[in-house]
């Protein structure tokens, strides 16, 4: 995809007026293929069930969460996503964050408030937490210092869009950011597969499980997969702490834009206000805005359920995506060390916010 | 998503920066879906 943008101005003029609208066209076969392979995953789950059911085998409920992400990966990583289709894979965040606008629908603001109450409240104490860590390892391991705050935010707070944000707001090089997307990306591919069998073994509760899936895991795509590939309970809390950690974006970058700008080696912000806005994500504002309209009965209980399945239908092809998405081979050319630096640092992450909610746990009774 | 889809990230930002961005296209394409519902004009989303 990278070579279309390298196709000089003149000839993509020349492109756009012989095809009124090629960006739209370019993304269908993609998004046909999530919608295929998603839908193979929604079948596959049913299919294999019954098949086990009645031949009385012992088979463990694969969901159609898994079984998408499994077929993409399966195609990413043998034969690969042909060119065709690469333009409407990469449309599986923008299906992620419709999902999470319309899941607003099943949270009555009240649900949101208390929960969203709950998850702020961890979620400061880890982003607060994962910075630090990530900045003494960073030190440890003698990474370049804003390699060190790139992966500090990525971890801290939300995967590859923080680091594009940040990158931009402290002028990292390009081969900084590709390191530490690489790093919370492969890290993010695990915990798809370490995080529910975890969450079995500890017996966590479906709420207990979805809010640790929502703070531990980096990428907002990979943490509403973990949560969902536990329950569909652990699938919403997933999301709600998720994007309770994505409303801090703008506050951290502004936060290490003013630090780096400070150093002399980024540019200075001049107005606060309109760096936060931009790099909020807009998302979070439509969440809520449903989760208020739903409170306020906008919507029937039908139509409720409606906006419910039409947000389970977006997160297939998300799910879809993040199989296709997933290139173990390429991920292994990044380099070891921040690869190292980034696996240690969730680890602890990932026992740090397993504490945290173990022990909120034990203070609200979930 | 993989280290290139990442860098075209990048890429769209920066020269897109004054276009509507994805987010805000997501959000609004779910208000038209849900607006859709409420009034009517689909009925039904099965799962």
């Amino acid at each position: 995809m990278s070579e279309t943008f390298a196709i000089p101005q003149i000839k993509q003029v020349q492109v756009k007026q012989a095809q009124p609208n090629p960006q739209f066209l370019r993304v269908i076969p993609g998004i046909l293929l999530l919608a295929a392979i998603g839908y193979a995953g929604k079948l596959l789950e049913q299919s294999v069930g019954k098949y086990a059911k009645s031949h009385h085998w012992i088979f463990p409920n694969i969901e159609y969460v898994l079984w998408a992400i499994l077929l993409g990966l399966a195609i990413s990583n043998t034969v690969g996503v042909p060119a065709i289709f690469r333009a409407g894979v990469a449309t599986y965040e923008f299906w992620l964050k419709v999902g999470i606008v319309l899941l607003g629908a099943r949270f009555l603001l009240g649900d949101v408030l208390k929960l969203g109450g709950v998850s702020l409240a961890l979620v400061a104490i880890e982003i607060t937490g994962a910075i630090a860590f990530m900045t003494l390892l960073g030190r440890i391991f003698h990474l370049k210092p804003k390699l060190t705050t790139l992966l500090a935010v990525g971890s801290a707070v939300c995967g590859v869009s923080a680091i594009i944000a940040t990158q931009g707001a402290i002028d990292a090089d390009e081969e900084d950011s590709s390191f530490a997307i690489a790093a919370i990306l492969a890290l993010g591919a695990l915990a798809l597969f370490t995080f529910p069998l975890i969450g079995r073994a500890l017996h966590l509760s479906d709420h207990a499980y979805g809010l640790w899936a929502g703070l531990a895991v980096d990428n907002t795509a990979e943490a509403s997969a973990a949560g969902a590939l536990y329950s569909d309970a652990a699938g919403k809390l997933a999301v709600l702490a998720k994007t309770t950690r994505n409303a801090m974006i703008g506050f951290v970058v502004l936060a290490y834009a003013i630090y780096w700008a400070g150093q002399g080696q980024a540019q200075t912000v001049k107005n606060k206000a309109v760096f936060l806005w931009q790099k909020f994500p807009k998302f979070v504002l439509g969440f809520l805005l449903i989760s208020v309209l739903a409170t306020y009965h906008f919507f029937s209980k039908d139509q409720v359920t409606a906006l419910a399945n039409l947000s389970r239908w977006a997160f297939l092809l998300t799910f879809a995506g993040v199989g296709l998405r997933t290139n173990f081979r390429e991920m292994r050319n990044q380099g070891l060390r921040p690869f190292a630096v980034g696996a240690i640092g969730e680890v602890v992450i990932a026992v740090f916010t397993l504490g945290l909610v173990i022990g909120a746990q034990k203070i609200w009774g979930w | 998503m993989t280290t290139s889809d990442a860098t075209l990230k990048k890429k769209t930002d920066k020269s897109s920066a004054k276009k509507i961005s994805w987010d805000t296209w997501a959000v609004l394409a779910a208000f038209i879906a849900a607006l859709l519902i409420r009034f009517g004009v689909v009925k039904h989303i099965p799962w």
